[in-house]
């Protein structure tokens, strides 16, 4: 597995496409968890506190 | 890997409007239409139950290859989101599973390792371990945000905090890192079953390639004969909590000569002894990571290391929600995002989009995990096991099965005492007849959820 510096795209062979993907650059790395955020920022604004508070089990094991 | 290896994952289960223990119910009623139980073995030989505290719990089959077990991890995970997303359209109330090990009121729940070592200096060889799993967090652990009345702050472990002792034969009372409890599912006189439940559930397959790779080298070092290092914590449990509270600074903990050490000067010992033994590609991924995670602990710099270790990648993801919002980190936002990041979804995983963008690397492709929700392993008796239970579903026909133990109606039980046996003559002439035996053509619930778990 080749190691992702700040610099630069991952190296990748443009033949094959892996079959899982190898790091994405940190700038692209940075605007996917900016749509992700866009995407879930709705259920953080609308129930966070409700389904936090909600989330109580019994201990386990 | 040198011998079998499993794992345990307890999920935690949230629904609004329902305790955990009813909405565990409802998850497991396909459960009990296929197999009038809360606990049945599934066509790939895995176990699939509701424990102690209403925990819907995976133990994944026998495994003797890496890929294979995280492939099986997967494939619970899988599992329970398909089974999720059934009690959920069922019942119009949208149930939550969280694959992480503590709750918002403080209990908190595992992810069981089981290997199999040879009984001579299985006592020895436990003790041996604790250093190594009291520090393994500073690769391993899944990240934790704890908020008390003293503040919030990040934690490198979830089970840091829930674990009371080094080493003991009880679970519920005592939280241990290494059980002792002598439960081999095997040969008794020969083996035993090394039980780690110190461990954070992951997210991140790169990491739990870790966490069960580097434990299965070090075990493979010392079956070759090579010393593991010769640490002794001054107070186990007070270290492990440390070194969670340690992400910034790395407080150096104490051994039981007075010496104090880092703890990734520990690990980088415990990486020595397991690079003796490396042979394989696996072996090498295992430690790549292990090594490029303690070269960032003495650098102090992780830049990079954020699409493999669980407790960095959702520490990034919640420092960017924080930048975008000024939200603290005691935010109710903040703390559902942590659990987002946990929660599985047959559709809109939070994981799977990481994965497909390159955020999460080192996972494995869906087709293997997708198998794995009902292909048994081929290396061992699992391979058995499975193809039995899904044979004789597809006959109609009565059985029982457990790790050990097969059996056909009211036939004589087929013994397979040994995890390696795949190929036990007495189990494949069950096989071969009931796959002379005529279709049964019925199928229930559960099996219309597993082929939604298993589609690629």
């Amino acid at each position: 597995m080749e190691q992702v510096r700040r610099t630069g795209l991952p190296p990748r062979d443009r033949d094959e496409e892996p079959a899982v993907p190898g790091p994405a650059a940190p700038a692209v790395r940075t605007q996917l968890i900016d749509d992700l955020l866009d995407e879930i920022d709705e259920v953080l604004e609308d129930s966070a506190e409700s389904f936090v508070r909600g989330f109580v089990q019994k201990g386990g094991q | 890997m040198s011998g079998v290896i499993g794992l345990e994952t307890e999920y935690g289960v949230v629904a609004q409007g329902l305790t955990a223990e009813e909405a565990a119910r409802e998850l497991f009623l396909p459960v009990v239409g296929w197999g009038r139980s809360t606990n049945v073995f599934t066509p790939a030989g895995a176990r699939l139950y509701l424990d102690v505290g209403s925990h819907p719990e995976y133990a994944t089959p026998e495994c003797s290859v890496l890929d294979e077990l995280m492939a099986a991890e997967r494939a619970g995970d899988r599992l329970m989101a398909a089974l999720a997303a059934a009690a959920s359209r069922r019942t119009g109330t949208a149930i939550a599973l969280i694959k992480n090990n503590t709750d918002s009121a403080g209990h908190g729940f595992g992810c069981h390792e089981n290997y199999q070592v040879a009984r001579a200096g299985s006592a020895a060889l436990a003790a041996k371990l604790i250093p190594f799993l009291v520090t393994r967090q500073i690769v391993a652990g899944a990240g934790k945000i704890q908020v008390d009345p003293a503040g919030a702050r990040y934690l490198l472990s979830q089970r840091a905090h829930h674990t009371t002792e080094a080493l003991s034969s009880a679970t519920t009372r005592a939280r241990p890192m290494i059980n002792t409890r002598d439960e081999p599912h095997a040969n008794g006189e020969l083996y035993r079953r090394l039980h780690v439940i110190v461990g954070d559930s992951n997210m991140s397959t790169a990491a739990s390639r870790f966490k069960i790779g580097s434990m299965a080298l070090l075990l493979r070092a010392r079956r070759s004969g090579a010393e593991l290092p010769d640490l002794e914590l001054a107070n186990p449990v007070h270290a492990i909590r440390e070194v969670a509270h340690g992400w910034r600074t790395a407080h150096p903990i104490e051994l039981a000569d007075g010496r104090s050490i880092k703890p990734a000067d520990i690990q980088w010992r415990y990486l020595a002894a397991a690079e003796s033994t490396a042979r394989t590609a696996e072996d090498q991924t295992v430690l790549s990571l292990w090594r490029r995670t303690l070269t960032a602990w003495d650098r102090a710099d992780f830049d990079g290391l954020e699409t493999e270790l669980d407790w960095l990648a959702k520490w990034r993801l919640l420092e960017r929600y924080r930048e975008r919002t000024g939200a603290g980190l005691a935010d109710p936002r903040v703390l559902r995002l942590e659990l987002a990041y946990h929660q599985l979804g047959a559709q809109g995983e939070l994981r799977e989009k990481l994965e497909a963008g390159g955020n999460l690397t080192g996972g494995i492709g869906r087709n293997e995990a997708a198998k794995a929700v009902t292909t048994p392993p081929a290396t061992t008796r699992a391979h058995l096991r499975g193809r039995f239970i899904s044979r004789a579903r597809a006959a109609g026909r009565e059985y029982t099965a457990d790790w050990v133990r097969l059996r056909l109606g009211q036939g004589e039980a087929v013994a397979l005492m040994d995890p390696f046996d795949n190929a036990n003559l007495a189990a494949q002439a069950l096989i071969t007849e009931l796959e002379a035996a005529p279709p049964a053509g019925t199928a229930s619930e559960l099996d219309a959820i597993f082929a939604e778990a298993g589609r690629e």
